[in-house]
């Protein structure tokens, strides 16, 4: 006669248990894997471990090539994020006013951004060709020399972040047009009244403001994922030439599955979700702040 | 000076009509009201006037100057919204200086940060400051000016708005039904406190409500508006006792004015539901009879009564409503005293127009009262012109009407 009680007191448990289960399988299962490995000298293939504390954390941070691929991965989320956030707003605004041909223009940028990211990558490549492509006809014209942008350490990254910038501006346009949907025109109304009616004193007194928790998880987003910058690098460059598109994912790439250095692997993994970890806590907390405040 | 003179403004959206020929002249200093059920065209009308729209056709002058492609921040005009419209990331303080700011500084001085640092922007601020707290006193919100919007109550941000909107000293305030967010009693104290401000300011107020209290309580005069047309500009008195039309006196004046289609029997005669009526001569067929239900009481049985049945009778408190049916099934309603007598439902009373108030429609639905020397083919628009003083005498009864050319 206490089996009622009971069964009800298991239910949420029984009806949240395969969730659970494959959460713990298929994310926190491997997160604390890797969390483990990455104190331990365990590489792939061998049977026996030994726990050495923080010493693959001291080598990553003494590697040169580490300490490289942290600072292009910066260096690109640098160069990518806000030129995305400024074409994205700017290219919503002006699909905004198109009128009639906006469902179109919506479209066309963000055809990329649903495209699959490999098929796109190669269509770059052809572009990219010295000889064959795009760009080494626009050479020919211009006198210029068709270099190959993707061998060459100073074009190599900004090309990497042009590719990135062209795939996403189109997802931030979708983005930044809800927001700018959901001002109310009579805002705009009582800014022209009040004086606020030209293109700058309208964006400063009413867009930008009333649209900055859309910009700030544009920003976001759009941050995780240049982190997360992997496949152009493996089709494109292999994180060459000299290291100049090593990145951090990359790096985790190569030394995990070329050289087979799981702790190593595990450490940079780490590292790398520290980092995706934070910026979803900064998020988190604004987001908190901002539903508080409203 | 700020008297406002619209002239044949006509508005269209694409092939709908929804302003037809509006004719008015809003005097220096008074207090208008649009009046209309929703739809109508009062907020398009508002907005032409604040020059958020453009007329199609027809011309607008404001303080005598023509406003045609003047913006809206140039014409001498503060607007209150239905919705307030106040900056929701900004504090009251800040929404109420913006006007200030935007008019007085430059960009440089506005810019963020950096114009702080300017010396003439320093001094305007102080000088911005100033005033709205001192404007902020005056409509008690001196205490919320640290707030964002979203934490202030309905009434408080009301408030807010009218601050933003009396900053800057505008010569026009267009108000756009800007107590139907409240509850009643606030949207009352807020009724005495506009006629209030306005007193005070004595500048030109517009507003806009579909609400005919607020219309006959607050104006000088009221414009009443249908189909986007003006039927009637007049005081409101003389619009509740002398509407021009049949669609008037049923919109004004709660509950609705009875109305009963009689016959003329011969030439001066009218028989309605069986009683016979002395009529203005010139009145043909298919006229009508109108009668305030606070006009048309129970009274012992005569040759001028009619017969009724009660159907319910409401308790309003201080009066009855008494909903009856009469022989012809015509239903009518009355307003009777709440000391007098009060009939049961079901009873069989007689009922006495009070014959000195009856208002009589001709087939078209025009009072003949109001225009007995114009017949209904040549009725045409013409312009309205505000009463030369507004204590006149409205029983005389000024032309100050308008007459659309279609109904
Ligand atoms: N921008 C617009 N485009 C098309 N029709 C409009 C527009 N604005 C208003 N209308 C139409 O004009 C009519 C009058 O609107 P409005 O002036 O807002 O009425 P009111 O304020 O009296 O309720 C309505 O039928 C409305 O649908
Ligand atoms: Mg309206």
């Amino acid at each position: 006669m206490h089996l009622r009680p009971l069964y009800n007191r298991l239910l949420p448990y029984l009806l949240s248990a395969p969730a659970l289960v494959l959460m713990f399988l298929f994310l926190i299962g491997p997160i604390m894997a890797v969390l483990f490995l990455s104190f331990t000298d365990w590489q792939l293939g061998e049977t026996a471990f030994r726990i050495t504390g923080l010493e693959n954390y001291l080598t990553l941070f003494s590697d040169e090539l580490f300490l490289r691929s942290m600072r292009n991965t910066a260096f690109y989320i640098v160069m990518t994020v806000p030129t995305t956030l400024i074409f994205g707003l700017v290219g919503a605004m002006l699909i905004l006013q198109s009128g009639a041909m906006r469902k179109l223009y919506q479209t066309i940028y963000f055809l990329p951004f649903m495209g699959t990211a490999v098929a796109m990558l190669i269509v770059w490549e052809f572009v990219l060709h010295p000889t064959i492509g795009v760009w080494g006809m626009i050479a020919q014209w211009f006198n210029l020399d068709p270099v190959n942008l993707l061998r060459n350490e100073h074009t190599a990254l900004p090309i990497l972040a042009l590719i990135s910038i062209w795939q996403n501006v189109g997802f931030a346009i979708v983005l930044f047009m809800a927001g700018l949907s959901g001002i109310p025109e009579e805002m705009y109304e009582a800014g022209a009244l009040d004086g606020a009616d030209g293109v700058f004193s309208k964006f400063s007194l009413i867009t930008w403001p009333l649209i900055s928790h859309v910009t700030f998880f544009v920003f976001i987003l759009l941050t995780v994922h240049s982190f997360q910058i992997f496949e152009s690098v493996a089709v494109l460059t292999k994180g060459g030439p000299n290291d100049a598109t090593e990145v951090l994912t990359y790096t985790m790439y190569k030394e995990g599955f070329d050289y087979f250095r799981t702790n190593i692997a595990s450490a940079i993994t780490v590292v790398f979700l520290t980092g995706v970890g934070a910026l979803v806590l900064i998020k988190a907390a604004w987001l908190e702040k901002k539903v508080h405040y409203q | 000076m700020a008297s406002i003179t619209m002239n044949t403004i006509r508005k269209s959206y694409g092939p709908v009509d929804v302003l037809k020929n509006i004719s008015l002249e809003i005097k220096d200093g008074e207090f208008i009201s649009l009046l209309g059920s929703s739809g109508c065209g009062k907020s398009t009308l508002l907005r032409i006037i604040s020059g958020l729209e453009q007329q199609t056709s027809g011309t607008l002058h404001i303080g005598g100057k023509d406003m045609t492609n003047v913006p809206p921040k140039q014409r001498s005009v503060s607007m209150v919204f239905q919705s307030y419209a106040l900056y929701p990331h900004l504090t009251v303080f800040e929404n109420m200086a913006v006007p200030l700011i935007m008019r007085t500084m430059s960009r440089t001085q506005r810019f963020p940060v950096l114009g702080k640092y300017i010396g003439s922007a320093r001094s305007i601020r102080k000088e911005i400051r100033a005033k709205v707290l001192a404007l902020a006193e005056s409509l008690d919100i001196h205490h919320l000016l640290d707030r964002n919007p979203s934490q202030l109550s309905g009434g408080q941000r009301q408030r807010v708005a009218l601050g933003r909107a009396m900053v800057r000293d505008p010569e026009v305030f267009l108000m756009d039904e800007p107590l139907s967010n409240l509850d009643t009693k606030m949207r009352a104290h807020m009724r005495t406190e506009l006629a209030e401000i306005h007193q005070k300011l004595g500048s030109t107020f517009v507003y806009v409500t579909h609400d005919q209290e607020e219309a006959m309580t607050m104006s000088d005069r009221v414009a009443l508006m249908m189909n986007g047309q003006l039927m009637q500009v007049a005081t409101p008195r003389e619009i509740y006792r002398k509407p021009v039309h049949k669609s008037v006196a049923e919109f004004i004046g709660a509950p609705k004015i009875n109305i009963l289609s009689g016959a003329i029997v011969e030439r001066g005669v009218m028989e309605v539901c069986g009683v016979r009526t002395a009529v203005p001569g010139e009145l043909q067929a298919n006229a009508s009879l109108g009668i305030r239900p606070s006009r048309l009481q129970p009274a012992p049985e005569s040759s001028g009564t009619w017969q009724a049945q009660v159907i319910t009778v409401e308790d309003m408190g201080s009066s009855f409503l008494l909903h009856c049916e009469l022989s012809d099934g015509t239903r009518t309603i009355s307003r009777i005293d709440s000391r007098s007598v009060v009939p049961e439902r079901g009873a069989n009373i007689h009922l006495a127009p009070q014959a000195d108030c009856a208002m009589f429609f001709d087939a078209n639905g025009w009072n003949h009262a109001c225009h007995p020397h114009l017949d209904s083919d040549t009725l045409h628009a013409f312009s309205t012109t505000p009463p030369a003083d507004s204590n006149a005498d409205h029983a005389q009864g000024t032309k100050e009407y308008a007459l659309a050319s279609a109904v």
